[in-house]
């Protein structure tokens, strides 16, 4: 499930704890990172990415993900300035936050003239591989309780594979499905959200998990990203350790960094990146791009002991 | 607008030639039927039975009725472009090499929509015409060209990695006494081969055809016997390293089956040329070959192979012949298996009875010196892997795909009359 691992894991652990299956589950997520390891790991990723994409030389994620990026920023003018703003806003997270690979801070400029990697997609809008490891537990409130562990609850969920398969080039996910379900199943509105953790292997997906949750309207990205500081400390606050983009992907714990951190900051163990107040926060994960697209899209949202 | 190729500078002897590296080999069973389609220069994807959706990358099943009766079929060539990136970076060696790289997602008038290769006259959101071919790998990518020709576009250095075009390449043809060799010494001086050695076995004895083959331009008659190793191994010590093309238009074909025969000095002879004269040659020049597979943009490309279709099913009326090109054409699928990935490509062209002497009882149709020819330029400047020429060998390859046994007894049965 890549990026949409930590979020389906939660799902999968709740379901058994609530069924009587377990009462603690783990979720753990890691990977390490060797010579040529994630080469290979590109080369045999999938049927379809064997078939039908890795022939074609980008060798991985990246021609994929410029050629989403390019159509939503000819369809709906999205700008360069604009993933820039996402990005240098979450590498000044990642400063405040100690485990995150990237240490130095990244400006507006550095971003924009970065070495192209596949047009439009530069260097800061490429996820870094790395090893690494991200968990969390899962049980009941009692449980944690009795046992003294801080804890956030689960308000909702939501899940899908192979949503639009018939769109000719991904621009929205699973998401804008299963909107109304997930905001009416947690009795809140996007307004309420204290901080959201969207799965950022490249910046256009955060754009789409911005537009597709209903952060702001689809294709008006442009406008909602120029009107906010993405900053822990400041407004919407987004990817409050770095996100993948500054603290990197080690595996399919890349789909758990955002989940982990969100019971970070609902928990009061984020320290120097603290969102204030925070209370309530929204995960979302997006992975398994086969060819051209990402299939599966999942999201949660978390409330504090203190909601 | 694509820049026209130059001819290549003189090479520096001391200079090492670049390693070939290999585009992604490894396809799933159901896609190597992509690769095989793509090999004859045809664009086919699978069409579903019951409910007609068109679907990309090759499946199990139809992803919209379930379907497992999926087909493979021909499609529209025309799409349009609709979204495209350079890639400036890559995690595979022979992209690395090749930078900046060009590709864009396609929708395709039949339906899907595809990731391929673009050539770099395409307009950006432009229509284009969809080919599949084989990679240097040998398997089958898509290439998106432009709907509408171009100036010199054939040069694009994308496209020229899919093709064997012989512009400004050294080619060798291994028999030039015959009128297929000298036809095939004026067709490729057409196409712009910059040199053209052709092989003549014993060369004191005059020849028809010897004065005009001498004045195509870039021809260089060459002493070569492929019943005699040595002969082989000397012209191979001479030229090889220069050999970007080979053809080896040499045949023995004689009449008859195996009883008709008296001994086996005919069968000895076929077996010579047609199977042990293709193993010296492939001896003597493919190791060259294989080693400048990479050696710039006039490389070493291709080996081609000119089999009798009844290579692939035997015709009793020649029958020993037959014997002697099935196992020639057995020993190409060997070849083609140990130079995948070098760059240079195996070329097999089955074609049905040829109009020469010894087919001279052969009823119509036939295939003429000058058509086999020209069918060869063709495959290499498009970049066609398998051919079929003429009627008599679409008819035999037709039905041997339906079933080789059945053929068998087809063949059998003609032969009875």
């Amino acid at each position: 499930m890549g990026g949409a691992s930590g979020v389906i894991a939660l799902r999968r652990a709740a379901r058994a704890v609530q069924s009587g299956d377990a009462e603690i589950v783990a979720c753990v997520a890691g990977d390490t990172n060797h010579v040529d390891s994630f080469r290979k790991m590109l080369a045999s990723f999938s049927r379809f990415s064997q078939d039908a994409s890795f022939p074609y030389g980008s060798g991985g994620p990246n021609a994929s993900f410029a050629l989403m990026t390019r159509e939503h920023m000819r369809l709906y003018g999205t700008r360069r300035e604009d993933f820039a703003r996402l990005c240098v806003a979450q590498r000044a997270n990642a400063l405040c936050y100690e485990p995150a690979l990237m240490k130095s801070r990244l400006t507006t400029e550095q971003y924009l003239e970065a070495r192209s990697i596949a047009d439009p997609i530069t260097l800061f809008d490429c996820v870094m591989p790395c090893a690494g490891a991200e968990g969390f537990l899962v049980m009941r409130e009692d449980v944690a309780k009795d046992r003294g562990l801080p804890f956030a609850r689960i308000l909702s969920t939501i899940e899908r594979h192979n949503a639009f398969p018939d769109d000719p080039i991904q621009l929205r996910g699973g998401w804008a499905l299963d909107k109304d379900e997930f905001w009416n199943m947690a009795g809140i509105q996007p307004e309420q959200v204290d901080l959201l953790q969207t799965y950022d292997d490249y910046p256009v997906i955060s754009v789409m998990q911005f537009e597709d949750l209903g952060f702001c309207g689809k294709g008006t990205a442009s406008e909602f990203i120029q009107q906010n500081s993405f900053t822990f400390d400041g407004s919407f606050p987004h990817n409050t350790s770095g996100g993948q983009l500054s603290v990197g992907q080690a595996g399919a714990a890349g789909g758990f960094l955002g989940l982990v951190e969100a019971i970070r900051q609902l928990t009061g163990a984020a320290v120097k990146n603290a969102v204030p107040d925070a209370r309530i926060a929204a995960v979302s994960g997006f992975g398994m791009i086969n060819f051209d697209r990402g299939l599966c899209s999942a999201a949660a949202i978390l409330a504090g002991a203190n909601a | 607008m694509t820049e026209p190729l130059q001819r290549p500078p003189r090479k520096d002897p001391q200079k090492r030639a670049e390693q070939a590296s290999m585009p992604p080999f490894r396809r799933s069973r159901r896609a190597l039927v992509f690769t095989t389609a793509a090999a004859e220069g045809l664009f086919k994807l699978q069409r579903c039975g019951a409910c007609g959706h068109v679907s990309y990358p090759a499946r199990e099943a139809c992803p919209k009725c379930w379907s497992m009766d999926l087909r493979w079929e021909e499609m529209l060539e025309g799409g349009r472009l609709i979204s495209e990136t350079t890639l400036y970076t890559s995690s595979n060696t022979y992209f690395i090499e090749r930078l900046p790289w060009r590709v864009g997602t396609v929708q395709l008038d039949a339906g899907p929509t595809v990731l391929a290769h673009v050539h770099g006259d395409v307009a950006e959101l432009g229509r284009v015409r969809m080919i599949a071919r084989t990679d240097k790998s040998g398997q089958g990518v898509l290439f998106a060209l432009p709907d509408q020709e171009t100036p010199n576009m054939t040069d694009d250095q994308q496209l020229r990695t899919l093709t064997c075009d012989p512009k400004f390449r050294r080619v060798l043809i291994t028999d030039g006494r015959t009128e297929l060799g000298q036809a095939m010494a004026q067709a490729l001086a057409k196409a712009g081969a910059s040199s053209i050695f052709v092989g003549v076995a014993e060369n004191w004895r005059p020849f028809s055809g010897s004065e005009t083959l001498a004045d195509i331009p870039g021809v260089e008659l060459m002493p070569l016997d492929l019943t005699n190793t040595k002969s082989v191994e000397e012209l191979a010590a001479e030229i090889g390293g220069k050999v970007d093309i080979l053809i080896n238009t040499a045949e023995f074909a004689r009449p008859g089956g195996s009883m008709d025969q008296q001994g086996i000095v005919a069968a000895r002879d076929e077996m010579e040329i047609n199977y042990f004269g293709l193993l010296r040659l492939i001896q003597a020049f493919a190791p060259a070959m294989k080693f400048r597979g990479a050696d710039g943009a006039t490389s070493a490309c291709a080996w081609v192979n000119l089999l009798s279709v009844y290579a692939l099913s035997n015709w009793s009326a020649f029958g020993t012949t037959s014997a002697s090109q099935a196992a020639a054409y057995s020993l190409s699928q060997c070849l083609r298996a140990e130079l995948a990935g070098s760059g240079v490509k195996v070329v097999n062209v089955l074609f049905g009875p040829l109009d020469e002497s010894w087919r001279q009882w052969v009823p119509p149709p036939k295939v003429t010196p000058k058509q086999l020819a020209s069918s060869v330029v063709h495959a290499l400047q498009q970049g066609i892997d398998n051919v079929t020429l003429g009627p008599v060998a679409e008819d035999l390859v037709q039905r041997y795909r339906q079933d080789p046994m059945v053929l068998e007894r087809e063949l059998a049965q003609i032969q009875q009359g």
